[in-house]
């Protein structure tokens, strides 16, 4: 499914904060902050970076059908979406990979600290090394904005 | 081992130092003081012994629907007298269920509001109570006596964690006390206003008796005073053996006593019914037939010092006006004149329409009054009683009440005088 | 695992981090979403408020086993609490009190009727892992 616009023209990344989640034993799920995402070139699948002791969190089993979600909530103003899908490959994050994101959840800890939380605190965690960028093929995109009606497709 | 000491230590310093808090506050809590003065001490210990710089006290109203601001401290605009419904926002929600309540992301909120949320008509146009541009926490307690709610405390943060449990504790705790120290306030300053007031009748009530007493024995003193001349001459008729003049005397004595019996009686009916303060109850009169009634007042007086008494109606003479106070009035005026004329003298009561009013002029060949006198006449403090040509006396009141009665009858009175003889316009509203 | 809140995680449930909700469907889909915070019952019992989330409920309706995730501001621990569904209250002292904070922002925003509270959702405590421990992971 190609993503949403809308999810691509997201501006002010840094004011969100993400998570991932798949289901492990008795169809419980396992779920974990991760550091950020990007957009893969064909505009199908997204690539999420999180540390390694996370990804063990969420690593989906062999022989399951890998399905994965990733939420991204802003802290400014619950603006919330969600990309459901299946796990497809995992590497070790390039450097590349780790400037990018370094910078997105710094910033983060920055807003948080500027309403009084201890943003380093809270999210610092996700700076530690070594860490995995997970790419998942999008199913399918909804809006989870709090309100009346929410949880419907995104589709352009 | 060691670790445990250290944490009973922070332990006991932590207890000592709530004590001491508690004592301080209670110290100060214990102190009666108005209203405005206790709110505003409240806020003060608060921002000076927990670090509540943001804070509100209101107070239900209008039968529990609304909370209205009465004091604030730390905002830009204080905001006192603002109103908001009971159960909206923090304060009015704790307002209606009676329970302390603690939010927190309050920009995130606004934001999500802003940003997603439809404004919702009915509640658009409720006035914003003060408050910080960025709060970011909330906590609101509320302030109970006897399960009676007597006001809600609400304190803002910009820090998002600035409020933590052991200080809601805490707060909860005193809240009662606070509860009670208001209570008092209230009631001390209710009580106060009673007070007042009652003083404030007292007062009046004594004003008016005085007021009463004063007209009853300064209209009275002219006849009282034309009975004391009979008695004189009968005294000295009898002296003289002179059987007819003493036979004489008997109507005159009769009349002199029905006078004052009938003037009593006016004077006191009319002052129980000035129990509640003077009240003006205007009537229609006829005028002459009053300025007939006070001449038969001080018919003898007049005879006395054969003094020429003459009356000129000119038009309706008709007023609208209460029927005691012109008598008095009248009275008084007419009396002055006949004080203050010697023997032989004259005296001229005229009426006559002006437009919508009566023109009364009684003037006199008397003494007259000097300008620097006249100006002191209307008035209590300065005003003292003058001997009349044949050393009559008096109290020095009845002008002061004679302008008070003109004033209250929407009616004026002027006074002219030379040493040829005095006149008094009063003038009175027809209707 | 615990399977008990301690005193230690009370802050967490004070609605300064917002809570992450995982539901999964019956094919096996996880689902998330941000609720506005969960409410402390007792150390076996939490309570979320049920407002807007309708893929949610229809997971937990499939699936009645589900995870919250919760941040202590004060130690940056993160706890994963697996949940259970017990039962809904729309009326009575837990939903006045969890009406309360919904009603309190709700009208001190303008918006009474998009933000009501609809139920509390009465869950069972049955596990709790501790996935960052005072801001470091676990």
């Amino acid at each position: 499914m190609l993503l949403s616009e809308k999810i691509k023209k997201i501006p002010n990344l840094s004011d969100f904060v993400f998570w991932a989640a798949s289901v492990g034993e008795k169809n419980i799920c396992d779920l974990t902050r991760v550091s950020g995402f990007i957009i893969e070139e064909d505009n199908e699948h997204i690539t999420f970076f999180l540390p390694k002791l996370l990804f063990s969190i969420i690593e989906p089993t062999p022989g399951t059908d890998l399905k994965i979600s990733f939420v991204m909530a802003s802290i400014k103003n619950f603006e919330s979406y969600q990309v459901k899908g299946v796990y497809k490959s995992h590497q070790t994050c390039t450097q590349e990979n780790i400037d990018f994101y370094r910078l997105k959840v710094l910033k983060t800890i920055e807003i948080l600290s500027d309403m009084g939380l201890d943003g380093n605190g809270i999210l610092g965690f996700l700076l530690e090394q070594q860490s995995v960028a997970l790419t998942m093929y999008c199913s399918v995109a909804y809006e989870q904005t709090p309100k009346p009606g929410t949880g419907g497709k995104l589709i352009d | 081992m060691e670790r445990s000491i250290e944490l009973l230590e922070k332990e006991l310093k932590e207890e000592k130092r709530k004590n001491e808090l508690f004592r301080t506050v209670s110290l100060e809590l214990g102190n009666l003081s108005s209203l405005e003065v206790k709110l505003n001490n409240i806020l003060a210990l608060l921002d000076c012994n927990f670090n509540l710089k943001h804070t509100l006290l209101l107070f239900p109203a209008k039968n529990n629907t609304v909370l209205r601001v009465f004091a604030s401290r730390g905002f830009k605009d204080s905001g006192i007298g603002v109103e908001i419904p009971f159960n909206h926002g923090v304060v009015g929600v704790v307002a209606s269920k009676k329970k302390k309540l603690r939010v927190s992301r309050l920009s995130q909120y606004r934001r999500y509001a802003s940003a997603f949320v439809k404004k919702e008509k009915a509640t658009v146009g409720i006035t914003k109570l003060p408050g910080l541009v960025n709060a970011e926490s909330q906590v609101a307690l509320p302030l109970i006596v006897n399960n009676e709610l007597v006001a809600v405390l609400s304190c803002e943060s910009e820090d998002i964690m600035f409020f933590h449990q052991a200080d809601e504790d805490l707060l909860m705790t005193l809240s009662q006390q606070i509860a009670l120290s208001i209570q008092n306030s209230i009631v001390y300053e209710q009580l106060d206003e009673r007070v007042k007031l009652r003083t404030a009748d007292l007062e009046n009530l004594i004003k008016t008796k005085d007021k009463l007493f004063s007209i009853i024995g300064h209209d009275l003193r002219s006849p009282v005073t034309a009975l004391e001349g009979i008695a004189e001459l009968f005294e000295y008729y009898n002296s003289a053996g002179n059987q007819d003049k003493l036979a004489g005397l008997g109507p005159k004595i009769s009349y002199a006593a029905k006078n004052v019996n009938r003037l009593l009686d006016n004077l006191l009916n009319w002052s129980l019914s000035q129990q509640d303060g003077i009240k003006c109850a205007p009537q229609k009169i006829n005028l002459t037939s009053l300025i007939e009634e006070v001449h038969h007042v001080f018919k003898d007086f007049i005879a006395s010092k054969n003094i020429q008494f003459v009356y000129n109606e000119e038009g309706e003479a008709t007023i609208y006006a209460d029927y005691n106070m012109i008598f008095s009035v009248l009275r008084n005026v007419i009396g002055n004149s006949i004080k203050f004329t010697p023997s032989s003298g004259h005296i001229e009561v005229s009426t006559m329409d002006i437009e919508n009013k009566v023109q009364v002029i009684i003037k006199d060949t008397g003494v007259g009054i000097s300008p620097e006198k006249i100006k002191t006449l209307f008035s209590l403090q300065e005003n003292k009683s003058t001997l009349g040509t044949d050393r009559e006396r008096g109290s020095g009141l009845g002008l002061v009440l004679v302008n008070e009665f003109m004033i209250l009858n929407k009616g004026s009175i002027s006074i002219d005088s030379s040493k040829e003889g005095t006149s008094v316009q009063l003038l009175l509203p027809k209707k | 695992m615990e399977n008990k809140i301690t005193p230690d995680m009370l802050p967490a449930f004070q609605g300064v981090i917002p809570p992450i909700l995982a539901t999964v469907s019956l094919d096996g889909m996880p689902n998330m979403t941000y609720i506005s915070h969960v409410h402390y019952i007792d150390e076996e019992h939490l309570a979320i408020s049920r407002q807007f989330f309708n893929k949610t409920w229809k997971n937990i309706e499939e699936n009645p086993n589900f995870t919250v995730a919760v941040t202590c501001p004060q130690s940056f621990t993160l706890w994963k609490i697996n949940l259970s569904y017990q039962k809904e209250a729309k009326e009575g002292e837990l939903f006045d009190e969890m009406d309360m904070i919904i009603t309190a922002i709700a009208s001190g925003q303008s918006m009474e009727n998009t933000f009501k509270l609809q139920s509390a959702v009465i869950c069972k405590v049955e596990s709790i892992q501790t996935l960052i421990l005072n801001g470091k992971i676990n």
